[in-house]
């Protein structure tokens, strides 16, 4: 039966599909929706019907479409899904620049930080989206984001990634009208450097698959070489006993040793093809998102220099810095006066509780960019 | 470089390619190899220098074809294909050799990259988010759970099916020989199980291998409850045309098609009535044994019928060794002088469990209903017996006089004619007039026209009284008649709503909304549901009890699926089967075959199949019951001719009935 949570989630994306066509909604009782198209989808032949999103629903609605996984409504909706959706490299939405407002994931112990408005130019991102798929009962795929900053020459870690998928489905994905075209990265230069990151992040899962897969293939080759060993040893006992009785019986048995020989071979050859480790990587869409940002221009005595820095809106991070201890890029930040930046965390494992700046109000995005989940046997 | 060799053990050939050593002699300065390759056997010494290790590091030459390899073929380590075919990478615009951690498992999917190469473009941004979740909501996540039951119509989930469904796929890898007691849904869980491979991409392909006459009943299965929609294999179709196929063992085995499907890659195949394959010696078991397909489903209630290498065939077709080899077989699990007794039982069972699901009804919680039968006898008016016993003349008549080659051609419309006049007069008069209209050479027209008179001189059927019988007996309950004719249909839904009885129509001329509304009606409105043969089929009737075979067709699979329409797993209540019976019609005759040979009212959904299945494959019953009645009006002969059949059919039943309890002696302990 599917888990509350996968029913949620074929439910969410049915009604995210009628929507992107439209569609009016009226929600009928036993988990019914009645929608009204202004034009007939390319997934329906009119423009009016009741879907069920659960079976029990059709006692109900007999005439209704039933759109759950599995039934064919569903897997057509999710056919005209994976048939589009691609193309999202070279938007980007207008951003006015923000007011004058003050970071909200920054603590400063410098004596003074002053920003500044946008500087005018966006920041990109490019996120190229990867399915891994194992062929497999013991592993599970999984959907693998890369995020590029185009600025900093850099893929960001996995929680950022995170991040730009929230800004993604929050906020671009909903306001799709203030878009306009700009030029596009050089996206098949940077595409190679893409595939690096990607082996890096999923070679550890990989070795892991092919461990267990070959671990079974050993296994299934070890059986089928007992048998034939076993089979043939038995054979050449009665060949032997032929020779000396019977050689055009003997010749016979020959011929049925040499077939079990090449059957031996067959199977192995097949077990090998059937259960070896394929791992199939598909790239699947890239977008390419544009995200303002405000200068930082920090200033103290102990810095013979201001010091410059970015903080983008959208992640609500600082952009292209690095904590000196952990290495993290989600911050939020604590910048002392030496201009040495540290991630809160690491802050605060060093000095118990924080002393002064902005409470942080923001919690780092849960879904990381790579959809991992645990191999069960 | 000398290279040490073992038995099972891939070696490489700079000109047979890959093969396997299959044996190993020891010489003093070198061994001898006998190697399998894939045109043969061949003898050759360890220290050939065309040889080596398949593990070993190749010569120059062989370097480069390796590094070729490398690049993108997946199946690399798939031995003979590879070979065969070296895949060359085509590299796709933009796309760039990257250094993999495990070049040899990972194949990118080069046309992927097609979307870089795009130019600016008006997309819609929102289906990027749209295509990320559908390609999220695709990813396989393993078998922790079955993720094709709500998707499944019609159909009674329960646990042990579940259970078997997750084994077959977490344990079995999707080999497996279901077992189950008749009438506990084999075809359920392969369904089941396809479904879940199916939902998670692994299987793109299936072949279903069934009995000829159960190829219709899987593809109604397959669609109407797991939406898949299979293609019935016809004679000269390309094995390869449709990645969905159901067709009969029989035709597949054959020199000819044999070769063309084993050309194929099925991921699936599922073989019903599997127990056809316990023989190795035949051509079925053969061609199964000889197919490479991942996944192989065996259906059948009775594994073993006569001795034990049965079932030792059977599951050397899943899984050969699973039960190591014959003779081990033999001397580990039977008993010296008897084939059929089993012992060391208990280590049988643990190897049985690793390829076998075997679920009894005991087992469960489940209580199939008692079918009870009432006969309805009722007498014809004279105007019926008389039209009955003049169209029953003319069909002996025209089949004893007409040319084989008439004969032939008329064959079919005679037997409906005669099956008809046992329905109703009305079914009958529309036949009588087309024949009476139609080209009939060497037939007595005249005839026609005064059976189709005297038909429609006819506007009362005395059965129908009998039918008010049984309405008044059951009063308050819901009914379900069957009819295998539109215009009896008719007639008797004219009938019962001229007395007030509401009704819901059935037929196959209605659309699928129309069925589903009719059953719907039946369920919340209607006392009684008319229907056609195709009653429901896939349909869920349990909320009825009680069937009348207002007319009885000739083929005992067609009574047993009426019955099957309430009598079925989730039917609580006992049912009540109403026949109707005179004397002197196919009908009685008929009706005295299933009700005391076959005893089909004794049976369990599933049993008519396992009795009459070798008995048809020579001739279909209805066949052969049409030619015992049109070859002469002599009553005494025909009685005689029946009896005939009648023992056959309880030979068979008695058969059925030891494998039966053979099956369940070796299996339930």
């Amino acid at each position: 039966m599917a888990t509350g949570k996968a029913r949620e989630g074929a439910e969410a994306f049915v009604l995210d599909v009628m929507k992107r066509y439209g569609a009016g909604m009226t929600p009928l009782r036993k988990n019914a929706v009645k929608v009204n198209f202004p034009e007939v989808p390319p997934f329906a032949d009119s423009r009016e019907f009741v879907i069920a999103l659960e079976r029990k629903a059709l006692g109900h609605y007999p005439e209704a479409t039933l759109a759950i996984p599995g039934s064919p409504f569903y897997l057509s909706l999710m056919d005209l899904a994976r048939s589009s959706g691609t193309l999202t490299h070279v938007y980007a939405p207008i951003v006015e620049p923000l007011p004058n407002t003050p970071p909200e994931r920054l603590f400063v112990d410098a004596d003074t930080i002053d920003w500044e408005p946008g500087d005018g130019a966006n920041h990109p991102h490019i996120l190229f989206n990867f399915a891994i798929s194992y062929h497999s009962v013991v592993t599970s795929d999984d959907l693998v984001s890369i995020g590029y900053d185009v600025v900093r020459k850099a893929f960001r870690d996995t929680e950022l990634v995170g991040a730009l998928h929230s800004v993604w489905s929050e906020t671009l994905a909903e306001n799709p009208v203030d878009w306009r075209e700009l030029d596009s990265t050089d996206l098949e230069a940077l595409f190679p450097a893409a595939m690096e990151e990607l082996n890096r992040l999923i070679r550890k899962k990989v070795a892991k698959a092919v461990k267990t897969t070959q671990k079974y293939l050993d296994r299934e080759i070890s059986g089928v070489e007992e048998y034939y060993r076993q089979l043939i040893a038995e054979e050449k006992q009665i060949l032997n006993r032929l020779s000396r009785t019977s050689p055009d019986e003997a010749k016979d048995q020959e011929r049925k040793i040499r077939r079990y020989q090449l059957d031996w071979k067959r199977r192995t050859a097949e077990e090998v093809r059937h259960h070896q480790c394929r791992v199939n990587i598909r790239l699947v869409s890239v977008a390419e998102i544009f995200m303002p940002r405000t200068e930082l221009v920090l200033t103290s005595v102990a810095l013979p220099e201001p010091q410059h820095a970015y903080f983008n809106h959208f992640l609500g991070c600082v952009d292209g810095v690095v904590c000196g201890d952990c290495q993290g890029e989600t911050g939020p930040w604590r910048v002392s006066n030496a201009g040495e930046w540290v991630c809160e965390a690491c802050h605060m494992k060093q000095n118990g509780h924080p002393e002064s700046g902005h409470s942080p109000d923001f919690e780092p995005d849960e879904e990381g960019g790579t959809d991992n989940e645990e191999d069960k046997p | 470089m000398r290279h040490t060799y073992q038995v099972g053990k891939k070696i490489i050939h700079e000109v047979f390619g890959e093969g396997l050593v299959v044996d190993l002699r020891r010489r003093p300065f070198y061994d001898i190899l006998e190697v399998a390759f894939t045109d043969g056997v061949r003898k050759i010494t360890s220290i050939h220098p065309q040889i080596r290790p398949a593990s070993a590091p190749a010569t120059t030459g062989q370097k480069k074809k390796r590094k070729r390899k490398k690049a993108g073929d997946a199946d690399e380590a798939a031995p003979v294909e590879t070979e065969a075919a070296p895949a060359e990478p085509t590299e796709p615009p933009g796309a760039h050799d990257t250094a993999f951690s495990e070049p040899d498992v990972i194949n990118f999917d080069s046309t992927s990259t097609a979307i870089l190469a795009e130019g600016p473009s008006n997309g819609d941004p929102r289906d990027y988010a749209l295509r990320l979740e559908a390609e999220r909501l695709s990813l396989n996540r393993g078998f922790e759970r079955l993720i094709s039951l709500e998707s499944i119509r019609g159909v009674n989930r329960y646990r042990y099916q579940r259970r078997a469904a997750l084994k077959v796929l977490r344990e079995m890898n999707g080999r497996a020989l279901l077992a189950d007691e008749v009438g506990l849904g084999k075809t359920i869980e392969a369904g089941i199980i396809l479904k879940e491979y199916v939902l998670r991409g692994l299987v793109r392909r299936c072949l279903i291998l069934v009995p000829v006459n159960l190829i219709a009943q899987w593809r109604e299965e397959m669609y109407q409850k797991f939406d898949l929609d299979f293609d019935m294999y016809t004679r000269g179709t390309d094995w390869g045309a449709s990645e969905w196929l159901i067709a009969s063992l029989d035709t597949a085995k054959t020199l000819r098609n044999r070769k063309a499907i084993l050309e194929q890659s099925y991921d699936m195949v599922i073989v019903d009535e599997a127990h056809r394959l316990r023989n190795h010696q035949t051509l079925g078991w053969k061609f199964i044994d000889a197919l490479s397909v991942k996944h192989i489903m065996l259906l059948t209630a009775t594994p073993v019928q006569n001795n034990l290498r049965e079932l030792f065939n059977l599951i050397t077709l899943l899984k050969p060794g699973a039960l190591g080899t014959y003779r081990a077989f033999r001397r580990a699990f039977m008993v010296r002088g008897d084939k059929r007794l089993p012992k060391n039982t208990r280590e049988l069972s643990r190897l049985l469990g690793k390829v076998m699901i075997r679920t009894t009804r005991s087992s469960t919680s489940i209580r199939f209903p008692n079918r009870y039968v009432e006969i309805v006898s009722f007498t014809l008016s004279d105007a019926e017996r008389e039209l009955y016993d003049r169209v029953s003349d003319f069909i002996v008549r025209v089949a004893r006089s007409s040319s084989p080659k008439i004969y032939q051609r008329w064959h079919f419309i005679l037997m409906v004619l005669q099956k008809e006049i046992g329905s109703s007069s009305f079914a009958a008069l529309k036949t009588l007039k087309k024949c009476d209209a139609g080209n009939w050479h060497g037939v007595d027209k005249g005839e026609l026209t005064r059976l189709s008179e005297l038909a429609a001189s006819i506007r009362h059927n005395n059965k129908f009284d009998g039918l008010k019988e049984v309405l008044e007996k059951r009063s308050g309950e819901k009914i379900i008649i069957f009819t295998q004719f539109l215009d009896t249909l008719n007639y008797i839904h004219r009938e019962l709503s001229e007395m007030g009885i509401a009704c819901s129509v059935f037929h196959g001329g209605l659309s699928m909304p129309e069925k589903e509304l009719a059953v719907e009606r039946f369920r919340r409105k209607a006392q009684v549901f008319i229907s056609s043969e195709a009653g429901g089929e896939g349909r869920n009737l349990q909320f009825c009890r009680n069937v009348v075979n207002y007319d009885l067709p000739w083929n005992p699979m067609r009574v047993e699926q009426r019955i099957g329409r309430v009598h079925r797993l989730g039917q609580k209540r006992d049912i009540y089967v109403y026949n109707f019976t005179t004397e002197n019609t196919v009908e009685a005759y008929v009706l005295e075959l299933l009700l005391m040979k076959i005893r089909m009212f004794e049976l369990v959904i599933g049993e008519m199949d396992m009795i009459l299945g070798s008995l048809e494959e020579k001739s279909p019953l209805e066949t052969r019951i049409f030619q015992i009645w049109s070859s002469t009006r002599d009553r005494k002969e025909v009685e005689s001719q029946f009896e005939g059949l009648g023992e056959e059919l309880d030979t068979a039943r008695q058969r059925y009935e030891r494998i039966k309890r053979f099956d369940s002696d070796i299996f339930d302990e």
